[in-house]
């Protein structure tokens, strides 16, 4: 005779699985809007204990990054507003262009200088659009700033971009 | 060079630069701890299981493993959407009190107010039950959880009071069988005056034997993590008489899981964070040795959900995310190691409970519930079974049966290859057969669970599909009270059997 039973991972637990398995990529989105590691590591650190208070909205958990990636856009946003708004402020880790004679590494030391470079706003929809590959239309949504002119964004940054890499060639 | 060279160069740097930047540690374990000595948390797990207990029963894992079925998978959404009006109530109770009594007394009037013969049902078309409407007036207030061994023998866990009860004639009468030092502690939830985080795994394996562990917070650490303390509790004459032993999981670890191979063979796990332990007794649960530890989180540990053991050596899990995606685990070390192989679920995304490998046909026949998302956020549900012919190495998908949508399916319990299901919206209690994959016919509720009262079932349990014991609660957050009926015939009559007058 078997007895009634009900096992099942604590929702808690669930929950805190999620954020284990999302921390990786969440700390590389953060990194690459904030450029820097500790900042990153304190705005992750925030956008979770946000979507830990927030964790009843969440209804498809197949669906996490979709639900989480707001939280962490404004937490590094709100960071990146407290900034000076001074340009280069973006790591640059590739090789050393004397180790390449194709010149690739020059082309990727441009892109981390320019990228540097751009306007955090830029940068912001640069990132969600090249590394998250989010759509104009959700990038609009999840940012508040008008579809028109994310694509406007992106079009200014791809031709600063394309214009730096073709002093180097 | 042009814009699309850019896009592609920027795209490919992007995600080299991000690949190459391992997350901190310390950030790693801050999320792997999200919550710990929360105290939010805490009363959110009060309320909420004053608004769901069958959730409660899920949130606050209970009961022991079935010899051959397991639920696997935790389809926590649909109560965590529960839990946000749970988790609001205590504020919202003292935000709009003025309201919230209006409600309450709108609620009062109008449960009084109805015939009791059950003409409140909202579905028409079937017959209404002569049981007697349910009153405020019953007590205790809440059925947390419960179970059934044998057709007279069961137990119900309850709140105001926190008590646990049993019955040795299927219902008639019950006695109290807290044990004397749990008495106003029992019940399921944190409670901050004593400390007490309460009971789990309450299981009676027939009318004499149960047990469970119960849980106490015991301070924190220098980092704010909830610290605990547990005991294990036993009885071998129906709960009239208890024996403790402490669980030596001491720290954050918090209970998870158990099986028991018979009464002195058992296993238990718990977790810290998602660092979690797999404890092991060849004494009752006298004395406790630590098996092996794993941290949960990491993507290359294997570790189950849920276990179920058929010898001292070999055993069976579960496990959703390691390796991705649901999977069967395999021991034959007694826990130190499992062993993954994924099994094929389609394009299923939401996901029920399974059936642990049982030998058929010269192989192997595993089983579970698999669901896919409709457009309007229901689960349209499949049950699903796996074939192994090497051993449990590799699993097939074997035969399917489509459920179709069952807006709360939700488990209340099971026996002998048979799970009782029940649907709270269409007020029905279904038995479901693993062996043949097929529903029994719709055990009706709606006679004293009435929609049109607020009433939805919570918990059911069936010895078949003639008796079967339900749980209706009334109202969404407080006051809450919920009543255990039961039928012998299959649902054509129900009489109340605790709570309700």
């Amino acid at each position: 005779m078997d007895v009634p039973e009900q096992i099942v991972a604590a929702p808690e637990e669930a929950f805190r699985l999620l954020s284990a398995q999302h921390v990786q990529a969440a700390y590389g989105l953060a990194w690459a809007l904030l450029g820097d590691d500790g900042e990153a590591q304190d705005a992750v650190r925030d956008a979770f204990t946000t979507a830990w208070r927030q964790r009843f909205n969440l209804h498809d958990p197949d669906r996490f990054d979709a639900w989480f990636s707001p939280i962490l856009v404004t937490c590094c946003r709100d960071r990146l507003r407290r900034r000076p708004r001074t340009p280069g402020h973006f790591p640059d880790d590739s090789e050393p262009a004397g180790t390449d004679p194709t010149g690739e590494a020059v082309e990727r030391q441009v892109l981390h200088r320019e990228l540097g470079r751009l306007d955090p706003d830029l940068r912001l929809v640069v990132i969600l659009h090249y590394l998250k590959d989010m759509p104009v239309e959700e990038i609009a949504s999840i940012t508040g700033i008008p579809s028109g002119t994310v694509r406007s964004r992106l079009r200014s940054s791809i031709a600063r971009l394309r214009a730096a890499l073709e002093r180097v060639r | 060079m042009n814009d699309r060279d850019v896009e592609l160069r920027l795209r490919g740097e992007l995600q080299r630069m991000v690949s190459d930047r391992d997350a901190p540690a310390q950030l790693v374990d801050h999320v792997s701890r999200l919550g710990e000595g929360d105290s939010t948390a805490s009363y959110e797990w009060r309320a909420f299981s004053a608004v769901h207990p069958a959730a409660m029963d899920h949130a606050f894992p209970g009961g022991r493993a079935s010899r051959d079925q397991a639920l696997f998978v935790p389809r926590w959404t649909r109560y965590e959407a529960r839990r946000t009006h749970a988790g609001l109530w205590p504020v919202a109770a003292l935000a709009v009190v003025a309201l919230l009594a209006a409600a309450i007394g709108w609620r009062f009037t109008h449960l009084t107010s109805l015939e009791p013969t059950g003409t409140a049902t909202a579905e028409p078309s079937r017959p209404p039950t002569p049981t007697p409407f349910p009153t405020w007036s019953g007590a205790p207030a809440v059925v947390l959880s419960g179970g059934r061994a044998g057709t007279d023998f069961g137990w119900i866990q309850t709140r105001s009071p926190d008590r646990l009860y049993v019955t040795e004639d299927g219902g008639n009468t019950w006695r109290d069988a807290t044990p004397p030092d749990l008495a106003g502690s029992f019940g399921a939830g944190p409670t901050p005056s004593t400390g007490a985080v309460g009971p789990h795994g309450v299981t009676f394996a027939d009318a004499l034997h149960g047990h469970f562990f119960f849980e106490r917070r015991n301070g924190q650490d220098r980092a704010g993590r909830a610290l605990y303390e547990h005991s294990f509790y036993r009885t071998a004459d129906g709960g009239r008489t208890w024996t403790r032993a402490e669980f030596p999981a001491a720290g954050a670890c918090t209970y998870t899981d158990d099986d028991w191979l018979d009464d002195q063979n058992g296993f238990v796990q718990c977790r810290a964070g998602l660092k979690a332990q797999l404890w092991s007794t060849s004494d009752g649960g006298a004395a406790w040795t630590q098996v092996s530890s794993a941290d949960a989180s990491n993507p290359k540990v294997t570790w189950p959900v849920t276990m179920r053991f058929e010898s001292t050596l070999d055993g069976w899990g579960y496990s959703l995310t390691n390796p991705p995606g649901p999977s069967l685990l395999r021991t034959t070390d007694g826990g130190e190691t499992w062993t993954a192989s994924q099994l094929p679920t389609g394009e299923h995304s939401g996901f029920g409970f399974a059936q642990f490998p049982t030998s058929s046909g010269g192989g192997l026949v595993a089983g579970g519930l698999a669901g896919t998302s409709e457009a309007d956020g229901r689960l349209s549900w499949d049950f699903l079974t796996w074939v192994s012919s090497d051993g449990g190495a590799q699993w097939a998908a074997g035969a399917s049966t489509h459920l179709g949508i069952v807006q709360l399916l939700d488990l209340g319990g099971r026996a002998d290859g048979k799970i009782t299901l029940f649907d709270s919206d269409a007020r029905v209690v279904r038995l479901f057969d693993t062996s043949t994959r097929s529903f029994g016919p719709d055990i009706d509720v709606s006679g004293f669970c009435a929609r049109a009262a607020g009433g939805s079932i919570v918990a059911a349990w069936a010895e078949s599909s003639q008796n079967v014991w339900a749980a209706c609660g009334y109202g969404d957050a407080s006051p809450y009270r919920s009543y255990l009926y039961g039928t012998t015939d299959g649902g054509k009559t129900w009489r109340p059997l605790m709570g309700a007058p």
